[in-house]
């Protein structure tokens, strides 16, 4: 029947975001079942796409249906992801007949109002390429138009039959007609449910998805906030992380640290306003601001301290008795906004041990304290990565 | 969502567009940028932050001074003027004004595209 | 010798507070201390001191940001009055604070000569300090 994919496979299909694939032990395992999942139009489409690039970029074969897009628009919109060998990313077409063109595609599906001429395309294709990768773009298109236990049969099918070739198969589903109990059971054919959600928020549009694995003690996200990068695809973003802590504990340096670049409006050898600065690695981008540390340049929480992801604690850990300062600090960010503490100038003679200074501080054990030296960009970077995993909600 | 985004970007062309102003953006008082037609070179990002700087602090500072409301943020320089004012609750105004500028048709403009922001996203909240 | 300083500087500001629409005057260090005021005890200076530091140096940062040449002054219309900041000299800043109906071209001119001024003793102190 039908083969598995070609051995050369990497054992897990990667996301292509460093910090998920981390959390996922190096991406979804072979075989898997992904439910793409909204309630209202949002970005998923983009997942998808992002997910079928990252496998052709890395080698493996890519199937994609797509009810809705002609095959040159949607190869031409697949291009954002950045270069791919076309070859690899296989079509099947469900539009050319619609539109009574001849297909250019190998694969086509010639009468789009029969549920079987469309598992014959769909399975047909999923033979003859073995693919790495399945995406199903997208599920309403069939229960919209069949009834709902052929659809939820031929659902099943194809889960099968990507199960026994050992692919991951990629449905995306927006709902707008099933009942929970049939979401539920949809839910349950799944092994791992990506929901996604839009907000707009003083004419911003904030796109996040959550992961939930559907075995019990099985992998949860927080709302992960992502964006898309021309040629780059899908990344991590964050629109706030602030940088506070007291005065001199070296903010400034930590914000120059850790961006590709970055502005400070200081004076005097003190920040007056805030330090600004953007992040670009490993699939995660984000905006960092720095505040000030003297009191008397409070009121800048109140313009800055709003939606913010994470905080970067920067504590001078020469200057113990500041510790105190820190904390009251953290309080004019909220509550409830994941933190890391950095012990920064831990090269310094006089520097207290992390440990100690989480004990001064009366943290939670789970707060992590990092030991750096910000102006030789020691630990900084480390530091915002364990934030980043903090807030996605992989710690 | 998008169709919020479109109106916005299309008040700021239009605002750009009157004489005498250069480059123009909306801002969210938190120092995202929102959209803008300001020139290559000029960062944004950093544009938007700044302005949220100064906006917020100038409020503050009138309502320190007990000095009523606060109307709007001009920045004299050599070569132009930076006015910012606030557009609603979420967002504000900046635009870039050349030295010799009519500034009252461009503060009549500016007030307008203010409250055009307002109401766009206000709309678009509902 | 700084004591001196502080007793001129109180000087011009109680002059410039002397004109008929001006509220209230302040010179900050540009890192947001307070060096003298002139101000109504309704308001509060360490905190005006302090954001007008903001200010400024946010201002002077975004006219480079924006190509716009040399930062002249920054000006907070409210619907009752202006608040104007501007630099005065390499370590400070003056803030006055007046009411809507001031003769702009008198005033200007009176805050010019007080920056002069201001920026001189500032200079004349950290010499002989």
């Amino acid at each position: 029947m039908m083969q598995s994919p070609p051995k050369a496979m990497t054992p897990r299909a990667k996301t292509g975001i460093p910090v998920l694939d981390e959390r996922l032990q190096g991406g979804f395992p072979r075989p898997s079942t992904l439910l793409l999942f909204s309630d209202k139009p949002t970005e998923k489409r983009l997942f998808g796409e992002n997910f079928a690039i990252q496998g052709v970029k890395a080698g493996e074969t890519c199937l994609y249906v797509d009810f809705f897009r002609a095959p040159q628009l949607a190869r031409g919109e697949l291009k954002r992801f950045g270069p791919a060998d076309p070859s690899k990313l296989v079509l099947v077409d469900a539009t050319s007949s619609q539109l009574l063109l001849p297909s250019r595609e190998k694969y086509h599906i010639d009468n789009i109002d029969s549920l079987a001429t469309i598992r014959e395309a769909i399975l047909a294709a999923m033979g003859a390429e073995r693919p790495g990768r399945i995406v199903v773009d997208s599920m309403e298109f069939l229960v919209d138009r069949f009834p709902k236990e052929d659809v939820l049969r031929l659902w099943r099918e194809l889960i099968e039959a990507a199960r026994a070739a050992r692919t991951v198969i990629c449905f995306l589903f927006i709902n707008w007609t099933l009942m929970e109990r049939e979401l539920d059971e949809i839910r349950a054919m799944s092994d791992f449910v990506i929901e996604f959600q839009s907000s707009l928020r003083g004419g911003i549009i904030r796109n996040s998805m959550r992961i939930s694995q559907m075995e019990s003690n099985g992998i949860r996200t927080n709302w992960i906030p992502y964006t898309f990068r021309d040629l780059v695809g899908l990344t991590v973003y964050f629109p706030r992380i602030l940088v506070t802590g007291p005065f001199n504990a070296g903010k400034s340096t930590v914000v120059k640290a850790v961006s590709e670049k970055s502005i400070s409006i200081d004076r005097m050898g003190t920040t007056v306003a805030f330090d600004y600065g953007n992040v670009n690695i490993t699939g995660i981008e984000a905006e960092v601001f720095g505040t000030p540390g003297q009191e008397r340049f409070e009121f800048i929480f109140k313009i800055f301290a709003r939606e913010v992801s994470g905080v970067l604690l920067v504590v001078d850990a020469s200057h113990p008795d500041e510790l105190v300062r820190a904390r009251q600090m953290l309080d004019l960010v909220g509550p409830r906004i994941p933190y890391v503490v950095l012990a920064n100038k831990s090269d310094l003679p006089g520097a207290i041990p992390p440990e100690e200074i989480a004990h001064r501080m009366n943290l939670a054990d789970d707060v992590p304290v990092i030991p750096t030296v910000a102006t030789e960009n020691k630990g900084v970077r480390d530091a915002l990565l364990i934030l980043a995993e903090m807030i996605i909600g992989v710690r | 969502m998008t169709d919020v985004w479109v109106r916005l970007e299309e008040t700021i062309d239009e605002l750009s567009r009157v004489t005498d102003i250069k480059s123009a953006a909306v801002v969210r008082r938190d120092g995202l940028v929102v959209t803008h037609t300001l020139p290559d070179g000029v960062d944004p990002k950093m544009v938007a932050a700044m302005t949220a700087a100064i906006v917020g602090t100038s409020e503050m500072a009138t309502i320190q001074l007990a000095q009523g409301r606060f109307v709007r943020a001009i920045i004299e320089s050599d070569e132009g003027k930076l006015l910012s004012l606030g557009a609603g609750d979420e967002a504000l105004l900046v635009a870039l004004v050349y030295d010799d500028a009519n500034l009252g048709l461009v503060l009549l403009a500016l007030e307008r595209a203010a409250k055009q922001v307002e109401s766009i996203l206000r709309d678009g909240a509902g | 010798m700084l004591g001196d300083a502080t007793k001129v500087l109180q000087g011009i500001l109680t002059e410039l507070r002397r004109m008929p629409a001006v509220l209230g005057a302040t010179i900050a260090r540009r890192d947001g201390i307070l060096i003298a005021h002139a101000l109504p005890k309704t308001m509060d200076p360490k905190k005006i001191a302090a954001m007008a530091a903001a200010i400024v140096g946010t201002s002077e940062m975004a006219v480079v940001e924006m190509g716009l040449g040399a930062f002249n002054s920054s000006i907070v219309d409210t619907h009752i009055g202006k608040m104007i900041a501007t630099g005065a000299g390499e370590e400070a800043i003056l803030v006055t604070m007046v009411r809507n109906d001031a003769n702009m071209g008198l005033l200007l001119l009176s805050v010019d000569k007080a920056v002069q001024s201001i920026a001189e003793i500032l200079k004349a102190a950290e010499v002989a300090a």
